[in-house]
């Protein structure tokens, strides 16, 4: 399990969870957290509607 | 059998994964591969209770990144190569009963960063010259799993409709200076006639030559090449604009539609394509009627031919109304 350098985004900052599975493929997890700090998996339903 | 064998009488490659043909296809909810995991005992693909976001190396692969040996040898007529490549499954949420029109627009925003972090790792790859993330939707497009997701190939050439865009985009440069694509978005704000919604840096139409009922592609208004080149208010502009259009597509026939969504941005082998190269969106349902379908029939798939059912002036008329 590996987390690489988190990314500034368009929701806040994004990370990156790399998994190598016991057969070999990748697996990759991404959560955000936001401008309140506040992080974990799960939708966000700020800035919803069109633009 | 997994490999890629050239038509020398097209130039194209095909690839074989005859390995799919034993994929999971249309489970019950209650035995989704790509629901979190919520019994040990029955894991899904994605090992966690919850999640945001997931993306894995697809079980039964088209490209792969360690690809075997071909099952034949290829001769001077025949070239055959092994299916170099990538392809992942890009998991949009964890709710199972939601498709992308349902999620909230930040979902889509999210998904869109995601979509860039695939293009910069994937096209950073020596073995990977487009990167090209698609969502195939509704059971009428082939879909095997309706827990919303979509793909992304890494293909070890560039495919051919991107490169057959990319003459275009060449021919039309050499001609008047400029890209095309930029030159497209401004003709569809100018005129309006076929614009569906525009955001404050992307805008929706529907094509001056679609080839599906009720096409539309989403363009970035300023030249850019790929997701990567966009600031966080453009992503954010893209998700909100591709939100709207894909609610609007429920509204059509009071049904939620089936479409195949492609993002098309800059090839990463190295090529000399910064000029042409400008990021664009394409939504490609079959739907001509509530009940009628756009088959690729004779012309479409003897010719290459497209015969449209749908005045592209009418079908953004109904989008604009239809647009939350």
């Amino acid at each position: 399990m590996d987390h690489a350098e988190p990314l500034d985004t368009a929701l806040g900052v994004m990370d990156v969870e790399r998994v190598v599975r016991d057969d070999g493929r990748l697996l990759l997890l991404f959560t955000w957290e936001d401008a309140t700090g506040q992080s974990g998996a799960g939708e966000s339903t700020a800035g919803d509607g069109p633009a | 059998m997994t490999e890629r064998r050239l038509d020398p009488t097209t130039g194209e490659w095909t690839t074989f994964a005859t390995a799919r043909q034993d994929r999971t296809f249309l489970p019950p909810a209650g035995l989704c591969p790509l629901c979190p995991t919520t019994d040990p005992a029955r894991p899904t693909e994605v090992p966690r209770d919850s999640y945001d976001i997931a993306v894995f190396e697809n079980r039964w692969p088209a490209l792969s990144g360690h690809p075997p040996e071909p099952d034949l040898e290829g001769t001077s007529l025949y070239a055959v190569e092994p299916a170099r490549g990538a392809a992942e499954v890009l998991v949009f949420t964890s709710r199972h009963d939601a498709t992308l029109a349902d999620l909230p627009v930040a979902q889509v925003g999210k998904l869109v960063d995601v979509w860039a972090h695939r293009y910069a790792e994937l096209g950073a790859r020596p073995d990977v010259a487009y990167v090209f993330a698609f969502e195939n939707k509704g059971e009428a497009i082939g879909v095997t799993l309706h827990h919303p997701h979509g793909q992304v190939y890494g293909y070890p050439d560039v495919p051919p409709r991107v490169a057959l865009k990319m003459r275009a985009a060449r021919k039309h440069l050499a001609r008047h200076g400029t890209c095309v694509w930029c030159d497209v978005v401004a003709a569809e704000q100018t005129d309006g006639a076929r614009l569906v919604l525009q955001g404050a840096a992307v805008s929706a139409y529907v094509p001056f030559a679609a080839r599906y009922p009720y096409e539309v592609h989403l363009s970035v208004r300023r030249h850019a090449g790929s997701l990567l080149d966009l600031d966080v208010t453009e992503r954010r502009d893209l998700a909100a604009v591709l939100s709207a259009v894909l609610r609007a597509y429920d509204r059509l026939y009071g049904f939620s539609l089936p479409y195949v969504l492609s993002v098309h941005q800059r090839p990463t082998d190295g090529g000399d394509w910064d000029a042409i190269s400008h990021l664009h969106l394409e939504l490609t349902p079959l739907h001509r009627t509530a009940t009628k379908l756009k088959y690729l029939a004779g012309s479409e798939t003897g010719a290459g031919a497209f015969v449209a059912d749908v005045r592209p002036e009418d079908a953004a008329a109904r989008l604009r109304e239809l647009v939350p």
